[in-house]
C-alpha cells in the first residue's frame, strides 16, 4: 500500500459509485416499471372506455363512436389506434387512423387484458392492448328467449414517445443525481480521510522535525485517535533510547577526549623540558622513558576503547566452555601480591583450585582480573578483600567483596560508565577508568551478568552465570 | 620566584617540576588537593599552578579554602576543562588565568611570567633600576650593558630584588620565595648568594644592595 489517502479514497469512492450506480439503476427500472404499468393501465382504461360504449340491442350491436369526442384516433400527426372485431373476427370498427388496414394481433384475446410492444401501423414505437370484451346488452328481459350477448375483441394501440421520453428523463435524472451525490461523497470521504490523517500528518511533520542533538522527551503532537496514539508512544519511546544513546555517546567522546588532553600534555610537557636541556643525557633518556609509558598507557586505553566499540557493534564471538575459576584466582591474586602488600590488604579467597564454572575464559579472565584489582587498589589501606564462588539453581556466581568509605548508592549505576572516578581524578595513572566498562560489557555479551550491590559500608560485586542479578542496594 | 604546582598526573606534576626549576623558579608539587591546600595555606607561593580534577580536595575546594589567605598567590588553573562555562567558573571561583590541556610549555612559561609581573605590579617585561636591567622574560641581567653571567639560583635572587626594589626584603623572605619545601637553605645560603650577586655587578654596581642590620637587603638605586 502506498499510500492510506490512495487506498481509502479509491475504495471509498469505488464503493460509493458501485452503491449509487446499483441503486441508480434500481430506480430507473422500478420508475420505468411504473410507467410503463401506469401507461398500459391508461391503454386497459381506453378498452374499457371501448365497452362503454359499444351496446347490443337484442341481436344487433352498436358502437357509439364520436371522432369528435375521441379525435386522437383519427388521421393526425401521431394518432392512437384501434380495432374492434367480433369473436368470429368479423370487424366490427376500427380507427380512422388505420386507414382501412388490419392491426397486427399475435395472440388470441382473452378476458383479461394482454399487452405488447410492437411498431405502430405508421412505424412508430407502440404499445398494444388487446382484451375480449362481453357487450352491454340492453334487452330488458330475463329467460330463455333473451339473446346471446356478444363478444367483441377491442385492440387498442398508442405511441410510447412520451413514455419512452418520461423513461430518458428518469435516466437522465437518475445520473444527474447519482453524479451530484458522488461528488458530494467524494468531497465528504476527501475531508474525512484528510481530517483523519491529519494526526498521521503531525505525527510524521513532528518526527521529521526531531533533531538528534535536541530530541525532547516526547513527541508535541497535541491529542492523537486511539489508533495512532500507540504508535506516537512507541515513537517517543525510541526518542527517549535513541536520547539516552546519543548523551551516553556524547559523553563517552567527551570522556575519551577529557581522558586524552592529560597524557597528551604530559607527552608535551616531558618532551619540551628534555628539548629545551637537550645537554642532559640522563634528562633526555629519562624523558624518552616517560614518553614510552605514557603512549603504551594511551595505547592500552585505545585498545580497550576499540574492544569495547566492537563489543557494542556485536562483532565479538565468545566460546562457552569450562574454566578453572579456582586456579585463574589464584593466579590473579599472586600477580596483586605486590599492591596488596603496598597497600596493607588481605585477601581471602574461598574459591578453591579446581573450581569450574562454565563461560568464556577470556572474558572470565579479564572481568575476575578488574574485579579483584579494583578491591585491591580502592580498598581502604589496611583492609581485606572477600572472594567466593557460590552454586545455586540458578547457576553459578562469583562474588568479590571489599568495604568502601566513599561509594555511595546512587554511585553503583555510574560505576561501569567509561572514565567514572568517584572524585572526578585519577590517583592511580596506570588505571584508565575502562576496566569496569569493559568487564560489564563483555560479560554482557558474553551471556553473564555483572551487578554492584552496597550493603552497609560493603561493596560487593557479582559475576554470575546470565543470572538476572540486577544493581540493589540493601541498606544505604 | 616560587611556584606551587597541584597536579594529580604524576608525570605532567614532575616534568612541570623540572621544567620550571630548570627556568630558576622554586617549585613544590602536590598531587592531591589536600596536600596542596596546605602547602598553599602554609607558604608564600608567587604562582598557584593548579588542576581541577584532584583527588582528596578538587581545585574550586582548593581556591575556595585559600580565599581566606592573606598574600594569596596569582593562581593559573592548568586543566582539561576546556568548556566556557569552566573557564568562567574558575576565574569566578578566584583564578587569575586559565590554561587548558593539552598546552605548550613555553605559553605555560609565558602565563606564570605575567603572573608574576602581576603580582609584583610590574607592567614591563624589564626591571630597570639605574645601570641594571633585568629581562624577567629573558631572563637575563645586565649592567651597564654588560651581561651578567648567573646561575639560575642567582638570578631568581636579582629578580626577585629587582621586583621588590627599594623594599627591604627579609632572609625569610628570599628563602620561601627562591627556595622549595624540600630544598632548604644553609642558614647563611642567603648571604652567600647576595655577596655572589655583589661581585658580580662589580665595583660600580655593588652599593645598589644594601643591607639593612637585622631586617634583610634592599636593591635599589646606588647612592651617588
Amino acid at each position: 500500500m502506498r499510500s492510506i489517502r490512495t487506498y481509502l479514497l479509491s475504495r471509498l469512492l469505488g464503493g460509493a459509485a458501485l452503491v449509487l450506480a446499483g441503486a441508480g439503476v434500481v430506480v430507473y427500472l422500478l420508475v420505468a416499471r411504473s410507467l410503463a404499468a401506469q401507461f398500459d393501465r391508461h391503454l386497459a382504461d381506453r378498452v374499457q372506455g371501448f365497452a362503454s360504449i359499444i351496446f347490443q340491442v337484442e341481436d344487433q350491436v352498436e358502437f357509439e363512436f364520436s371522432d369528435e369526442l375521441m379525435p386522437e384516433y383519427g388521421a393526425g400527426d401521431r394518432p392512437a389506434y384501434f380495432e374492434l372485431r367480433f369473436a368470429d373476427g368479423q370487424l366490427l370498427e376500427r380507427s380512422v387512423s388505420l386507414g382501412g388496414e388490419d392491426l397486427p394481433v399475435p395472440h388470441a384475446p382473452a378476458g383479461e387484458a394482454v399487452h405488447w410492444t410492437a411498431p405502430l401501423p405508421d412505424g412508430r414505437p407502440g404499445r398494444y392492448v388487446a382484451q375480449l370484451i362481453e357487450v352491454h346488452h340492453v334487452y330488458p328481459e330475463e329467460g330463455p328467449g333473451r339473446p346471446t350477448a356478444a363478444r367483441v375483441q377491442v385492440v387498442v394501440a398508442a405511441g410510447v414517445e412520451e413514455l419512452l421520453a418520461a423513461e430518458r428523463e428518469v435516466l437522465a435524472s437518475c445520473v444527474v443525481v447519482g453524479l451530484v451525490l458522488m461528488g458530494l461523497i467524494a468531497f465528504l470521504a476527501w475531508t474525512a480521510v484528510a481530517r483523519g490523517l491529519a494526526p498521521a500528518g503531525r505525527l510524521a511533520a513532528a518526527v521529521n522535525a526531531l533533531r538528534p542533538d535536541r530530541l525532547p522527551a516526547g513527541l508535541d503532537v497535541g491529542e492523537l485517535p486511539a489508533e495512532i496514539d500507540p504508535v506516537a508512544r512507541t515513537i517517543d519511546a525510541l526518542i527517549r533510547r535513541v536520547d539516552a544513546a546519543l548523551r551516553r555517546e556524547r559523553r563517552t567522546t567527551a570522556d575519551i577526549a577529557h581522558e586524552l588532553r592529560t597524557p597528551i600534555s604530559e607527552l608535551l610537557t616531558v618532551s619540551e623540558v628534555a628539548l629545551r636541556n637537550g645537554r642532559d643525557p640522563d634528562g633526555v633518556r629519562k624523558a624518552l622513558g616517560t614518553i614510552r609509558d605514557v603512549a603504551a598507557r594511551m595505547g592500552r586505553a585505545v585498545s580497550t576503547l576499540l574492544k569495547l566499540a566492537r563489543l557494542e557493534m556485536g562483532a565479538e564471538k565468545f566460546a562457552r566452555e569450562d574454566v578453572d575459576l579456582g586456579g585463574l584466582v589464584n593466579d590473579l591474586l599472586r600477580s596483586l601480591s605486590a599492591a596488596q602488600r603496598e597497600r596493607g590488604i588481605h585477601v581471602v579467597s574461598r574459591v578453591d583450585a579446581g573450581e569450574r564454572v562454565h563461560g568464556d575464559p577470556e572474558v572470565l579472565r579479564i572481568v575476575v582480573s578488574n574485579l579483584l584489582s579494583n578491591a585491591v587498589h580502592y580498598s581502604p589501606a589496611g583492609g581485606g578483600v572477600d572472594c567466593r564462588l557460590e552454586r545455586g539453581p540458578e547457576g553459578w556466581r562469583f562474588l568479590v567483596e571489599n568495604r568502601t568509605d566513599d561509594l555511595r548508592a546512587e554511585d553503583l549505576a555510574a560505576l561501569s560508565e567509561p572514565f567514572w572516578r568517584k572524585d572526578g581524578a585519577r590517583v592511580d595513572r596506570d588505571r584508565s577508568g575502562l576496566g569496569l566498562a569493559l568487564s560489564r560489557a563483555l560479560a554482557d555479551e558474553a551471556g553473564m551478568k555483572l551487578s554492584f550491590e552496597l550493603d552497609h559500608g560493603t561493596f560487593r560485586a557479582a559475576l554470575a552465570d546470565g543470572v538476572a542479578a540486577g544493581t540493589r542496594v540493601i541498606a544505604p | 620566584m616560587r611556584i606551587l604546582i597541584v597536579e594529580d598526573s604524576e608525570t605532567l606534576r614532575e616534568s612541570l617540576r623540572i621544567g620550571l626549576a630548570r627556568e630558576g623558579f622554586a617549585v613544590d608539587v602536590a598531587g592531591d588537593g589536600e596536600l596542596g591546600l596546605r602547602y598553599a595555606r602554609n607558604n608564600p607561593y608567587d604562582v598557584l599552578v593548579l588542576d581541577l580534577l584532584l583527588p582528596k580536595l578538587d581545585g574550586m575546594s582548593l581556591l575556595a579554602g585559600l580565599r581566606e589567605k592573606a598574600d594569596r598567590p596569582h593562581v593559573l588553573v592548568l586543566t582539561a576543562r576546556d568548556r566556557v562555562e569552566d573557564r568562567v567558573e574558575g576565574l569566578n571561583a578566584g583564578a587569575d588565568d586559565y590554561l587548558v590541556k593539552p598546552f605548550a610549555f613555553d605559553e605555560l612559561l609565558a602565563r606564570i611570567h605575567a603572573l608574576v609581573r602581576r603580582r609584583y605590579e610590574e607592567r614591563s617585561s624589564a626591571v630597570t633600576i639605574g645601570d641594571l636591567v633585568v629581562d624577567v622574560v629573558g631572563r637575563r641581567a645586565t649592567f651597564r650593558g654588560r651581561a651578567l653571567d648567573l646561575t639560575a639560583r642567582e638570578y631568581a635572587l636579582l629578580e626577585y630584588l629587582a621586583l621588590r626594589r627599594g623594599h627591604t626584603v627579609s632572609r625569610v623572605d628570599i628563602e620561601d620565595h627562591i627556595y622549595g619545601v624540600e630544598k632548604l637553605p644553609a642558614s647563611n645560603a642567603v648571604d652567600s648568594a647576595v655577596c655572589i650577586l655583589r661581585a658580580k655587578l662589580g665595583p660600580e654596581g655593588k652599593a645598589m644592595i644594601r643591607t639593612r642590620r637585622g631586617q634583610g637587603y634592599v636593591l635599589d638605586e646606588a647612592p651617588a
